[in-house]
């Protein structure tokens, strides 16, 4: 049943599936139809009930495209030079990252209010490039940027850390994907902490994400006092792409983890139909309504979605995981069957992930500690058991990704 | 803000339900671009408000019924079709929530049917701040054109 697509492959699928127009509007910009629209609305509000199960309390916030060039370059002065990638006009230029306004908005709400600073946004933003590109994975026109951004004392910087890793960790899980991390030092006079979230892709690793505690250039360029730190995280639409990628690659056939269930109304009486649009609602479930056709089931199939209820004098549902579909009287027995095999197919995703990630871990890196190696590597792999170096026997939580540093990789 | 979430997504509805256009995601900049088609004419994505930086033409999304957003794949396939996005988009100096509808059709009868459907949405909601319309003829096709900025 398993398969492993390669990109090209899986984007013939989702233009396929309507979920995005072939070719957008050129390559790098991507357009996403209104199905591709809603599977990312799920991604992030996924991403969103994590956050409210953590406790988080952030401010939401969804910028202006237009930011000042003055402003850009006082912020990356000394940092980087990311010009290059960013379109201007006048003394105004396209946001390329959410940072700058999201610490705009801290330093505003800094002299209210006295404890860990959140905010959470969710923008587009548009880097110019050049090389291959591939819609969600890489583009010029990035969406969604999902970007956390903290102000924090000193005194909490580690207990932020701690709660973040925790947040992403539950997040790429619910996702399906089971992620490592990494700390390497890519961007040192970017940031002086910095976190990957790897995941497998092949015999290779990806990332999908980090979690940065800002150089302290930013603190002077942004004004920001030394009491404090900056920690930006966030992932972006490569993310939704993976976890489309390593759910199809499970099934043999496209899958999109974050898709709704798509509802058929047959012919039952509106107060049916009601009704499930009552309940689904109460358990959280996204789905869309849509007419019967005569290949309502053939689209169904290659759409990538997880369940299609049709709705008669009773409910029938598919599922993508079932062979054949069954039918129920009960509209409560019907929503079991669909929660239970949801949870059933995300622990089956998830297993294949963590295994695949297994592989990968056992072929890359060594079981050593930092004072073991003599040469060059990337960086740490955090694990979640601590064991002992082959070499000394110390006790260490980490292996030495053994790849050359100068290997970046997207 | 609530009033303008909901005046959105009544229009929303109304393109959907009544008029059966399509939602298209917004993308803030897009690139210049310029295809031949077997149409008799180019076809080019864009929006009213262009620049330029690096030599490079890119069109911001923006209010003014000047605009193209129908992808290519779909202006290919189908003979007619309505398409909508909703973001936001430069107006004047400020950024506003804007609604972008587009249509085209080989029935010279569609531009003024069109008109006075898209005119409909204006009696729908009450917080529009701005709203421009454009019908025209490119090749074969009769094409309408709705610009809507939120309050």
């Amino acid at each position: 049943m398993e398969y492993s697509f390669n990109k090209h492959e899986l984007i013939l699928n989702l233009e396929k599936s309507e979920f995005l127009y072939k070719d957008g509007y050129g390559p790098g910009v991507p357009i996403f139809t209104h199905k591709g629209i809603k599977v990312i609305d799920n991604f992030i509000e996924l991403f969103e009930r994590e956050l409210k199960e953590k406790k988080i309390k952030y401010s939401k916030l969804v910028h202006k495209h237009m930011i000042s060039l003055d402003d850009f370059r006082k912020a990356y002065n000394k940092i980087n030079n990311y010009e290059n990638e960013v379109i201007r006009t006048g003394n105004t230029c396209v946001m390329s990252d959410a940072l700058l306004q999201n610490v705009f908005y801290l330093k505003k709400i800094a002299f209210v209010e006295n404890y860990v600073k959140t905010v959470f946004s969710v923008n587009s933003i548009y880097r110019e490039k050049t090389g291959k590109l591939i819609p969600l994975y890489r583009d010029k026109n990035i969406f969604p940027v999902v970007q956390i951004d903290h102000l924090v004392h000193k005194s909490k910087l580690n207990k932020t850390i701690v709660l973040l890793k925790d947040l992403y960790l539950n997040f790429y899980k619910k996702l399906g994907i089971e992620i490592k991390f990494l700390k390497a030092s890519e961007v040192p006079e970017y940031a002086s902490f910095e976190l990957y979230f790897l995941a497998q892709e092949k015999s290779k690793f990806t990332k999908l994400g980090m979690i940065y505690v800002l150089y302290s250039q930013f603190r002077q360029n942004l004004k920001l006092s030394d009491e404090y730190y900056l920690i930006n995280s966030g992932f972006s639409g490569k993310s939704l792409f993976y976890s489309i990628e390593s759910a199809s690659n499970y099934m043999g056939e496209l899958f999109i983890p974050t898709s709704s269930v798509h509802i058929i109304n047959k012919i039952a009486k509106s107060d049916k139909l009601n009704k499930v649009i009552k309940i689904f609602n109460e358990e959280k479930i996204s789905f869309y309504i849509d007419e019967y056709e005569k290949n309502t089931y053939k689209k169904w199939k290659k759409s990538g979605d997880f369940a299609l209820l049709v709705l008669h004098e009773k409910y029938t549902l598919h599922i993508k995981t079932m062979n054949m579909p069954v039918t129920f009287n009960n509209i409560n027995t019907m929503i079991k069957c669909l929660i239970d095999n949801f949870y059933k197919v995300s622990t089956e995703l998830l297993n294949y992930s963590r295994s695949n990630i297994q592989q990968n871990l056992e072929t890359s890196t060594l079981q050593l500690c930092e004072n073991c190696i003599t040469y060059s590597y990337y960086g740490l792999i955090e694990t979640e058991n601590t064991m002992t170096c082959l070499n000394c026997g110390k006790v260490i939580n980490y292996l030495i990704f053994n790849i050359d540093p100068k290997d970046r990789f997207y | 803000m609530k009033n303008q979430v909901n005046s959105v997504e009544k229009i929303k509805v109304y393109l959907i339900e009544e008029l059966h256009h399509i939602q298209i995601s917004d993308v803030f900049v897009i690139p210049k671009r310029v295809l031949s088609t077997k149409k008799g004419f180019d076809f080019e994505n864009y929006y009213q408000q262009k620049i330029t930086s690096k030599q490079k033409v890119y069109y911001l999304r923006s209010f003014g019924a000047n605009f193209c957003i129908v992808p290519y794949a779909l202006f290919k396939r189908e003979k007619a079709v309505g398409v909508f996005s909703i973001g936001k988009g430069l107006y004047g100096e400020s950024e506003k929530d804007i609604i972008l509808i587009e249509s085209f059709s080989y029935n010279p009868d569609h531009i003024h049917k069109m008109r006075k459907k898209y005119e409909n949405i204006l009696k729908k909601v009450n917080d529009i701040l701005d709203y421009e319309y454009k019908s025209f003829r490119r090749g074969d096709l009769f094409w309408s054109t709705v610009s809507i900025s939120m309050n």
